[in-house]
């Protein structure tokens, strides 16, 4: 039987995955990715809280909350890669590790 | 009920699997399309939880349009492949801490019997549950105004996104004779 627990769990794994990557790896992009998991794990918690309330009759406040993180997350993924590209074309790199000019 | 279950586990590994390979693959593309099939897989659990408006919403946002525009991305940016490890070895112990916290999370919803994985079943739904009517409808009376707001968040990111990645062609001489 698959319980709400069941889908926390999966979304904590892609939460823990997101966080790891963030962590872990320096390609800016690859760091832009690993936040739209986490956006899409946090997704996944909503959606599940929403579908396993009691009384599921008024639950769309949670999907249209969905809706508005996909709008964001659209609008973060536009500007992040413009920031990117033009970071590209000063610095000829995207490894996190290597943009320190605002470095006192 | 075991149908369910078995769809569960399906979606579930896939997305955790890719998820995976998000974080471990060496090239920006593997980890794009492994970032391509995680989101496809949750959209099928949206699909699990009645939520088909969000399932749709994710397939046509994620998979069609932010995915599309960091694939455009990774093959304009033409990334040398660096060499040695793409990973940062010293930032381990961060990822030791997250798995302790996965390891506390689970070891809770394993000893709560009311509300861990032996907790209550998925109650009935109404039929028009997460479908686009009923969605629509809270939308765009209870939440027009956060509605109307997005509009003019996603306007914003269109013209700042076009402003930021404009090439000014006095600005960057050296770049345009390298491109010839």
């Amino acid at each position: 039987m698959i319980t709400l627990s069941h889908y926390l769990f999966l979304s904590m794994i892609l939460f823990a995955l997101g966080v790891t990557g963030l962590m872990v790896r320096r390609n800016a992009i690859i760091l832009l990715m690993s936040v739209e998991l986490m956006l899409n794990a946090a997704n996944l918690a909503v959606v599940a809280f929403a579908r396993f309330r009691p009384a599921p009759a008024s639950a769309d406040n949670g999907m249209v909350l969905v809706f508005m993180v996909m709008a964001v997350a659209a609008a973060e993924v536009a500007i992040g890669l413009a920031i990117l590209l033009n970071l590209y074309r000063q610095r000829r790199t995207v490894n996190a590790d290597e943009l320190n000019v605002l470095k006192g | 009920m075991m149908l369910n279950a078995l769809y569960f586990w399906f979606f579930g590994t896939l997305a955790a699997v890719c998820g995976l390979g998000v974080v471990l693959s060496r090239h920006p593309m593997h980890s794009a399309i492994s970032l391509v099939g995680t989101m496809i897989a949750i959209a099928a659990l949206f699909l699990q939880l009645h939520s088909e408006f969000l399932a749709y919403a994710q397939i046509i946002v994620y998979t069609g349009a932010v995915m599309v525009l960091i694939v455009f991305t990774i093959s304009l940016l033409n990334l040398r492949q660096t060499a040695g490890n793409p990973m940062c070895p010293s930032r381990w112990w961060g990822v030791v801490f997250v798995a302790l916290l996965l390891l506390v999370f689970s070891a809770y919803q394993l000893i709560d019997k009311s509300h861990g994985f032996a907790g209550p079943a998925r109650p009935s739904v109404p039929p028009d549950y997460g479908q686009v009517p009923t969605v629509a409808r809270s939308l765009f009376t209870t939440y027009l105004f956060p509605f109307e707001f997005v509009a003019v968040l996603l306007t914003a990111a269109v013209i700042g996104a076009t402003v930021l990645a404009r090439q000014d062609p006095e600005q960057h001489p050296t770049e345009q004779e390298e491109q010839k």
